[in-house]
């Protein structure tokens, strides 16, 4: 049989990869602060291993996802404790596997005051946990947190040195394998009462999708060619 | 390949709840005191299929694995506190409460629960209820022959008696207030109940520290806004559509793979 069915059965494997990925993009079309994934494609034999043998074999596979951190839209929501963070950087928020990094900027307060996630997780602020009165406060760009005429807090914006190490951890958090070069951003620009959208934009997604669907059923034909040619005549290798 | 199938399920999953958040805070665009809700979405686990830092072939360390999602849910469902719109009614009993806080009411089993709405009557006895007949707390009882009723900003009850020129004060209107009032349970009616994530109530008189105050012969509309629950409605729908095509694909290429053999 020949090795080029090989070839065709990973190329058709990559494809369906991509429409996991699409997939997952695409449900998470309007979770807050989400940040699409992509893949890109590598060959599993460099061109330098293609000898005259094996000319023509060329099994790919996914070799790398990530993540697009560009900016999703603001959306207004009117609510008093909905952050979105216009420029580079991430929430920190302390959960129980340790730190992690958000864009998900939807807080509230919990029985205690204190300024937690959706999922509950407390936001790590300028000096750890942050505590408030009531939600009624405002929240000036730079973070700090006013009452009335008192700072009863601050929110801090933090920038990793390579948010491409960030792994995706579920519930819109970030967490860095190991320890990431992290910074605080100076002068972040936050909008109190916004919210940031997801970034997935599904016609990119689904231009994404038919590619990936044609691309498969080409890859399926060549499949069955191998299978009838296989059937007519052991032809052996091709190419 | 099935993972995609699944994955894009759960995103018409997610938008459903979407819809039935919107579609109540449509259906009570009109109901008076009543708190829109949000539903917030959050990514489900990924799958690492390569991790992050291993080797490649030649050496090299891969600088990112490939980490497959599988979809999204719903991680709350929040009501939003802003205040709504407040329309003058010129009904003596309607009273709306221009800042935080909420009436407290007794209900029948004699738990308390609280509500924004303060479409109040008078029943059978004087006293002033809801509009289900739950009392006031604490109780303000209207004697038979008052003629008027004013309620001033905060909180206390007046009263003209027939044939008296000098009003007499029959009780105050108290405030309460939460330190999570998103974290209030709604329990229909209008009412709201208080949990453990809402922290313990606070009583107070209105107009003071952090109590509103009170503004008699209005009522606190819906803070629904309908243009914003139209297009949250259309995006909804258009993500829903997306996520049925991405399991048509899915479909689509498993019977592919069918037809294969």
């Amino acid at each position: 049989m020949s090795s080029g069915i090989y070839s065709a059965l990973s190329g058709a494997r990559s494809r369906m990869q991509l429409l996991e990925v699409v997939s997952n993009n695409l449900a998470n079309v309007h979770t807050v602060g989400f940040k699409k994934d992509r893949l890109n494609f590598e060959s599993l034999i460099s061109d330098a291993r293609q000898q005259s043998l094996a000319r023509g074999v060329n099994h790919s596979r996914v070799g790398m996802r990530y993540t697009d951190h560009g900016t999703g839209t603001f959306q207004t929501t009117g609510n008093n404790l909905d952050l979105a963070i216009n420029g580079p950087g991430f929430f920190k928020v302390q959960t129980p596997e340790g730190e992690a990094y958000t864009r998900q900027g939807s807080f509230r307060l919990n029985a205690d005051g204190t300024l937690v996630t959706a999922a509950g997780y407390p936001v790590v602020g300028a000096n750890g946990p942050v505590n408030l009165p009531d939600a009624d406060v405002v929240i000036d760009e730079s973070g700090r947190i006013w009452d009335d005429e008192a700072i009863v807090g601050e929110i801090a914006v933090f920038e990793v040195l390579d948010p491409q190490q960030l792994e995706k951890r579920g519930d819109g958090l970030f967490a860095a394998a190991e320890p990431a070069g992290e910074a605080r951003v100076a002068n972040p620009e936050l909008a109190q009462g916004q919210l940031e959208s997801s970034n997935v934009n599904p016609l990119e997604e689904m231009a994404m999708m038919i590619d990936a669907q044609r691309n498969f059923e080409a890859l399926t034909r060549a499949i069955k060619s191998y299978k009838e040619m296989g059937k007519a005549a052991e032809l052996g290798r091709v190419g | 390949m099935i993972r995609s199938l699944w994955t894009a399920a759960t995103g018409m999953t997610a938008q459903q709840l979407n819809m039935d958040v919107i579609s109540n805070n449509l259906a009570n665009v009109n109901t008076a005191g009543f708190k829109k809700s949000r539903a917030d979405f959050q990514d489900l686990l990924y799958q690492v299929s390569r991790a992050a830092g291993t080797e490649s072939v030649n050496g090299d360390e891969v600088p990112t694995g490939i980490q497959v999602g599988l979809g999204a849910r719903a991680a709350a469902v929040q009501k939003i506190f802003t205040t709504g719109d407040l329309q003058q009614t010129g009904n003596d009993l309607d009273i709306a409460i221009e800042g935080n806080g909420f009436f407290r009411v007794m209900m029948p089993d004699g738990e308390e629960s609280y509500t924004r709405s303060g479409a109040f009557k008078k029943d059978g006895t004087g006293r002033m209820v809801t509009s289900d007949g739950y009392p006031l707390e604490p109780q303000i009882v209207i004697p038979e022959n008052a003629t008027r009723l004013s309620i001033t900003e905060d909180g206390a009850v007046n009263v003209y008696l027939d044939g008296e020129a000098e009003p007499n004060q029959i009780g105050t209107i108290e405030l309460t207030t939460f330190s999570n009032p998103a974290g209030l349970e709604a329990i229909g009616r209008n009412l709201l109940l208080e949990t453990p994530a809402s922290g313990a109530p606070v009583d107070g008189i209105p107009g003071q520290e952090g109590f509103g105050a009170l503004a008699q012969g209005f009522l606190e509309g819906s803070n629904v806004n309908i243009m914003e629950e139209m297009v949250g409605m259309i995006t909804t729908q258009r993500a829903y559509e997306i996520n049925s095509k991405a399991i048509q694909t899915s479909d689509e290429m498993l019977q592919m793979v069918n037809n294969l053999a």
